[in-house]
Order: structure tokens, then sequence, then C-alpha cells
């Protein structure tokens, strides 16, 4: 369809431009409406920038802790293995129209999908990898290794000292 | 499209199974009882093969006739044997029973020969059976595909399981030679699916056999197509591990697990070639063999003549044993050389042979590596060759089966690789490829000289003390009943393949 | 409105919609530039995890080639008529992200593994067996 006179089906995207523009709009407007209103009474703690669950002390090329990286790892890959659910998405109306088993054992797969990346979370957490303090295992006096679950601390241990 | 058609998949489906089954288990059960994990690996992996054979069955009682060998072979009159099924994404055919066979045949192997690494916690983990068996779904799964889009993702399951598993053993060697195998893996990977997608780009197609078809789909030029197509060859050809791609082998192999190194030689090399099998056979054909198949031959006597003189140099078995599977490769791909005017009994019969060599193969080079993984010495792992000296004394039934084993690589009749290299010479032969096969029978010659090297040093070479002042004391071996099992049983197959090379033809009948 | 302005203003359009145009050889040449970036990358860099982004480059350049390839055949099938082939092009980049992702994690993992043994992450120090 001619677009302002342009032949071109990437015209089509014009609505993401506008969806960008008012965005980045709204949040100028409403950065500069709040610091209209709002009190201005800077400490330190408050200039302090915002580092999820690391104190910004010193220089940032620091080693980072490397239970950030199993964390991260794990949410990756739940992440994106649902990339493979938008096929089935995309055709599923499709799909409904002849009489509806084939939309049913679709329906069924996406689940069983889904199912399988539960269980990989169910593993990982009885493993304890999304503990901050990992869990392992402990020989006792009868030969046997069990579970012992050292303290647990929560995700970001700075977070309680900042805000005291 | 019709659902039931998944069932044909059942074996691959209870291979995944088993894996959830032992990694869920190893969390469950107490330590003391984490023997039971590879006996649940193991069952897996029979039950997978009970599978199979019954879908075999089956499929043969209800079409009255056993697969052709590749859906091209297939015949199109009604109520013949259709293997494509799911839409052409997988083909149910004779190479893929073939190739699925070999892998849980090799994952099983491989369970067997790992199941003594109780030092190890990481190799006696539920992850790691899980993981082999994850890798024989792969390889099953890349023996039935034929379309580009399931042969890349059971590759990939396949490649990313062994990854791991190359890695798993928690020493410098190991993490070496995962690192090394993640990243040339990966990066072959990126060349096989940039072939992919000029493939896709120029045909629209991604079905095996369809992709070379002329039709009125072709957006632009054969430039496409051929670059396409050659970018394909050489990720498929890195991942065999064929000249001029192999250099990544004997690294990998040494120092990955034992156990997993005999998995990565037989059942993934297996895997990789039914791909270059189903483009050979499925994809080129004879049709297209006088534009393809000398880049084959080529690729074939360059791999045959570096794997042996490079295997002529080494010290290390388990790195000898690796640039040998260089040389293997390289014979092997003289069995997917194409004549030009082939017909389908013909190409059958060359598919038959190939998957014979690839079946002997698994089982002599498992039992080799399966002695390599016994022989150490304060649990301190023992792989160059003088360790092997006076082996034939310590152990002469163990020595007995590695000379066996030795002997059958080289080609030496009665056994298994005499008959395996006999046949692929011929079919290369057969298709009018006689001067590889002659330097293939010449380079098979000169690899007498390292097998007989291990030979000599368990029989011949005299032992030397393993510390200044104590006696000389020949090798010593750790005990491990399920190693041994798999070390007797695939040297009873080696010499029974040998005496009787018809025999798993004559039980498809 | 002067007629200049106009004109300009349908300059200004025009050239923006050719922007805008699909054009296949602009893709693939992108593409194929940031392959060989990828596989330059994979060869010459000696920090190991700088090896593993350029790995991803390279799947994320035959993403981008599937995804244009696609397109493609989808005007082609709208001009001619033929068969609708745009759909497993893009199930095929679809697949490749949940691929690469995939590899990515198991990578990095290895990557960490060896670091925790080594202190090393420089490829000229993973040679310990070379003969």
């Amino acid at each position: 369809m001619p677009v302002l006179g342009v032949d071109t089906e990437l015209m089509q995207y014009s609505t993401v431009f506008l969806l960008l523009g008012s965005a980045v709009a709204l949040t100028f407007a409403l950065l500069t409406l709040s610091r209209l209103l709002r009190p201005y009474h800077p400490t330190p703690e408050k200039e302090m920038t915002y580092e999820c669950g690391e104190d910004p002390v010193g220089s940032g090329w620091l080693r980072f802790n490397i239970r950030f990286y199993v964390v991260a790892l794990v949410f990756v890959l739940f992440d994106v293995e649902l990339a493979l659910v938008f096929p089935i998405a995309t055709i599923f109306k499709s799909l409904t129209a002849g009489g509806g088993t084939a939309a049913l054992v679709a329906f069924a797969e996406l689940f069983f999908f889904i199912g399988v990346l539960f269980l990989g979370l169910v593993y990982i957490w009885k493993k304890g990898d999304l503990g901050w303090v990992r869990s392992f295992r402990v020989p006792t006096e009868q030969g046997i290794r069990s579970w012992e679950q050292p303290k647990q601390v929560g995700l970001a241990p700075s977070s309680a000292k900042r805000i005291s | 499209m019709n659902w039931s058609e998944l069932s044909e998949l059942l074996p691959v489906g209870v291979v995944l199974a088993a894996a959830l089954v032992v990694v869920f288990l190893d969390l469950v059960i107490a330590h003391k009882d984490r023997y039971a994990l590879p006996m649940v690996a193991l069952a897996g992996c029979v039950l997978g093969l009970g599978s199979l054979i019954q879908n075999y069955l089956s499929l043969t009682t209800y079409y009255k006739q056993s697969p052709p060998w590749f859906s091209g072979a297939a015949e199109t009159a009604a109520g013949a044997f259709n293997p494509l099924i799911l839409g052409g994404h997988f083909s149910i055919d004779l190479f893929g029973f073939a190739i699925a066979g070999v892998a849980l045949l090799a994952g099983a192997l491989s369970v067997l020969s790992s199941a003594h690494e109780e030092d190890d916690s990481a190799l006696s983990s539920g992850e790691y059976y899980g993981l082999i068996l994850l890798a024989v779904a792969g390889m099953m799964l890349l023996g039935f595909a034929h379309d580009f889009l399931t042969l890349l993702v059971s590759l990939e399951i396949m490649s990313i399981s062994t990854y791991i598993l190359a890695g798993s053993r928690r020493d410098l060697k190991s993490g070496e030679a995962a690192l090394k195998y993640l990243v040339l893996g990966a990066f072959s990977t990126a060349f096989l699916m940039m072939g992919i997608a000029f493939i896709y780009g120029a045909t629209g197609k991604l079905s095996l056999s369809e992709v070379l078809i002329p039709s009125e789909q072709l957006v632009s030029s054969a430039f496409l197509i051929r670059g396409g197509l050659a970018l394909l060859l050489v990720g498929v050809l890195f991942k065999v591990g064929a000249a001029p791609f192999h250099f990544w082998i004997p690294d990998v192999y040494e120092g990955a697990p034992t156990g997993v190194t005999g998995l990565m030689a037989t059942g993934v090399k297996a895997a990789a070639f039914a791909v270059l099998g189903r483009l050979a056979f499925e994809t080129f054909g004879p049709r297209y063999a006088h534009d393809w198949a000398w880049l084959f031959a080529a690729a074939a006597v360059l791999t045959m003549a570096v794997g042996n003189f490079l295997a002529l140099r080494q010290e290390n078995v388990k790195r000898m044993l690796a640039y040998s599977g260089i040389a293997h490769t390289g014979y092997l791909l003289l069995g997917f050389l194409v004549s030009p005017n082939a017909d389908g009994i013909m190409l059958a019969d060359q598919l038959q042979n190939a998957v014979f060599y690839l079946l002997a193969y698994a089982l002599m080079t498992l039992g080799a590596f399966g002695v390599v993984g016994l022989v150490r010495e304060d649990g301190r792992r023992l792989e160059r060759l003088e360790d092997f000296a006076g082996l034939s004394k310590e152990h002469p039934g163990l020595a007995l089966c590695m000379a066996m084993f030795m002997f059958s690589l080289a080609g030496l009749p009665p056994f298994a690789g005499f008959f395996a290299k006999f046949l692929v010479f011929k079919s290369a032969v057969d298709a009018g490829y006689v001067l590889p096969a002659v330097l293939g029978v010449l380079t098979s010659v000169a690899s007498m000289a390292y097998y007989l090297r291990v030979v000599r040093a368990m029989y011949v070479d005299p032992v030397r003390a393993t510390k200044p002042g104590e006696a000389p004391a020949g090798a010593r071996c750790r005990y491990s009943w399920t190693t041994n099992l798999l070390i007797y049983g695939a040297g009873l197959a080696t010499i029974l393949l040998g005496l009787f090379p018809s025999g798993p033809t004559f039980l498809l009948r | 409105m002067d007629a200049a302005l106009t004109l300009a203003a349908s300059d200004l359009v025009q050239w923006l919609g050719n922007l805008l145009t699909f054009r296949l050889a602009s893709c693939l040449a992108l593409s194929g530039a940031l392959f060989a970036i990828g596989a330059w990358g994979v060869l010459a860099r000696r920090n190991i995890l700088l090896v593993l982004i350029s790995v991803e480059l390279m799947l994320n350049a035959v993403m981008l080639a599937f995804v244009a390839f696609a397109r493609a055949h989808v005007n082609l099938a709208k001009e001619t008529g033929l068969p609708y082939a745009g759909e497993s092009g893009q199930i095929f980049a679809l697949t490749i992200i949940a691929l690469a992702a995939a590899e990515a994690a198991v990578g990095l993992a290895i990557v960490i593994a060896y670091f925790r043994n080594r202190q090393t992450v420089d490829t000229r120090d993973i040679s310990l067996m070379r003969h």
C-alpha cells in the first residue's frame, strides 16, 4: 500500500517509530515534571549509583562474584528458549480451524515443552544453584553424603547494609 | 500431517526419558547407591535398542517389506513403504535405523567403560550419564533427520552434550579439550548454518532430498547454491574430522575422559557420517556426482595420508588412536563416493558397506579405548606406549583383546576390520574411483607399523621399574567388571563379525 | 506552501522510502561482513571470551541471512504466485536464537570452570597437549 507516495512495506514500521518517539517524549516529560515538583536534598547515600547487589565503592574494574554468572546463565537459557514457542503462537489460529484437534495437540506440545523447561528449573533449584551461597554435599559419619544447606543470604547481600 | 507418526520416534523418546530419570535419580538417592546410575543409563540404551528393533519389526510387518535404505530409494507406488514422516522432517529408513543402532551401541559401551571411574565424582554423577544419553538421542535423531532444520537441532543436541562431557573430568587437560571442542565445534556449526542459509535462499526449501531438484523457485544464481553447498561441506567435513579440518581431533580425544573419547570417536563420528551420507546419497546422488564426488575423493585421500602419517610418530596410545581415527575417517569417506551412473541397488549396497564399517569400527575402537582406560597405576592414568609393557604377563586376557583390536583396526583377516575395509574399498572401485581405493590399500598397509607397535609393547618389550631400585613390574590395571564385559564383548563381536560378515545383513531379512 | 519546499519534502520522503525499502543485497552484504568479522575474531583474538563473542557474531550473521532470505521469498511468492516459502526461514532464525543461547551458556560455563583451574583466559596458554 503506498504510504506518502512511497510504495514500500517497511513503511509499516512507522507505527514502531511513532511508539519509540512517544516513549522518549513521555520519559523526558515525566522526568522534567518530577524535577519541578520534588524537593531537592542530596546526601552521599542518595547520590550513589544503583548497582544491583554490589556496593559502588572503589574502581569499577573489580572482579565480579562468579555467582552472578551462574544466575545470569540460567536466566539467559530460560529467557531465550521461549523463542521456540513463537512459531506455535503465530500459527495457532489457523490450527483451530480444522475441528480443533490439531490445536489441542499443539497446545499439549507447548505445555510439554514448558514442562521440560520447568523440570530443569526444579533440578537447579534442588541442586542449590539458585541460592546465593550454594548448598553442597558433605560427608557425614555414616559415609552417606547429605544435603547441607549453609545459612541462606538474600540475593543482594549489600542491599540491607545500604538501607540502614 | 499425521500425529501418530510421532510414535516412530519412540526409541529417541525412550532414551530422552532415561536421561531425565538418571539426572533426577542422582538428586534423590544416597551417595552409596550411586553405582545404580550407570545401570539405569545402560537400561535406557538397551530399552532404546529394543524399541528400535520393535519399530523395525512392526514397520516390516505393516508394509510386508523391509524399509528402503534411504528415502530416495523408496518406491512411489500406492501402498509402498513411505519412509518420510512428520511432513518430511524425518526419514524412517534402514540407514537411519543403522545409525541409531550404532549410536545406542556406542552409548551403552561408553557407559560400561565409564562405570569404573568412581574416584572422580564428576564422572559418577547422574549428569554425566544423563549427558551421554542426551548425546545418544541427538545422534539417533541425526540418523533419521531428513530436513535441514531437524538436522541442525539434532546436531546441536549431540554437540552441546559432548562439549560438556569432554570437560567433565576436573583436570586441566579435560578442561582444555572441552574449550577447544566447544570453540571449534561452534565455529564449524556457524559455517554449516551459513551454508544452509544460502541453500534456503537459493531454493526456498529445507528438505535434504529436494534442494537440488531444479524448480522455478530459484531466487538467483547457481553461485548462491554452490557457495552454500561448499560452506555446508566445510562444516560437515569438520564434524567428521576429515583433513584439512582434522586438527582439533588429537587434542580433544587426548584430553577428554576415556569413556567420552570412545563415544566421540564412534557415536559422534557415525552421526556426522549420517549427515555426510544423506548429502552424498540423497542431496547430490548420481545426478550431481560429477560436480561433488571428486571433492569427497580428494578429502578421503588427504585424510588417509595425514592420519596414518601422523599416527606413526605418536608415543601416547590415546593420541595414536585419535590419529588412527582420522585415518579411518578417510577410509569411510571412500564408502560415500557415488558413481554418476549408479542405480538404486548399487547405492543401497554402498550404504550397507559403509554402515558395516561404522559398526565394526565402533566395536574395535570402543574396545581399544576400554583397555586404555583400565591401564593405570596408583589411580594415575597411564597412556604412553611404554606403560603397556608387560601387559601380556599381568593381564593376558586384556592384552589378547587389545592385540585383536589392533589387528582389526589395521585390517588384518579374520577380524571385522578386514571385511569392513574390503567392503568400502570394493564399493569405491565399483563406483569407478580406483585410484583413491588403491591409495587406501597402500596407506592401510603402512598403518600396520603403528598398530603393531602397541602389540610389540605388550608382548615383546622388556618391562621397566616404575621407581629406581624397585623390581621391574609390568603394566597394572584397575579391575572393573563392566569394562571387562565391554572389552571381552567387543573382542568376541570383532571375531564374529570377521568370520560371519553377512551376519547383520542376514538379521535384517 | 512554497513549491520548492514541497519538492524538498517529497525528496526527503522518497529518500527515506528508499532507505526503508527491503534490499536483499544490502542485507546479505551486512550479514557477510558480520560473518567475516566473527570468523576473523575466532581465529585472531587471544581472549577466549572474545572468541566466544565472535562465534555468537557469526551465528547472528546467519540469523540475519535467514530473515533476509525469508523476506525475499515472501516477496517472490507475492510477485509470481509461486508457493510461499517464507515461514521456514523465519522459524529457522528463531531456532538459531535458541541454539545460540544454549551454546553461549555452555561455552561460558566451560570458560568459568577452566578459569577456576588455570587462572587464565588467554588462548596462547591453552596448549598443554601440543606435541
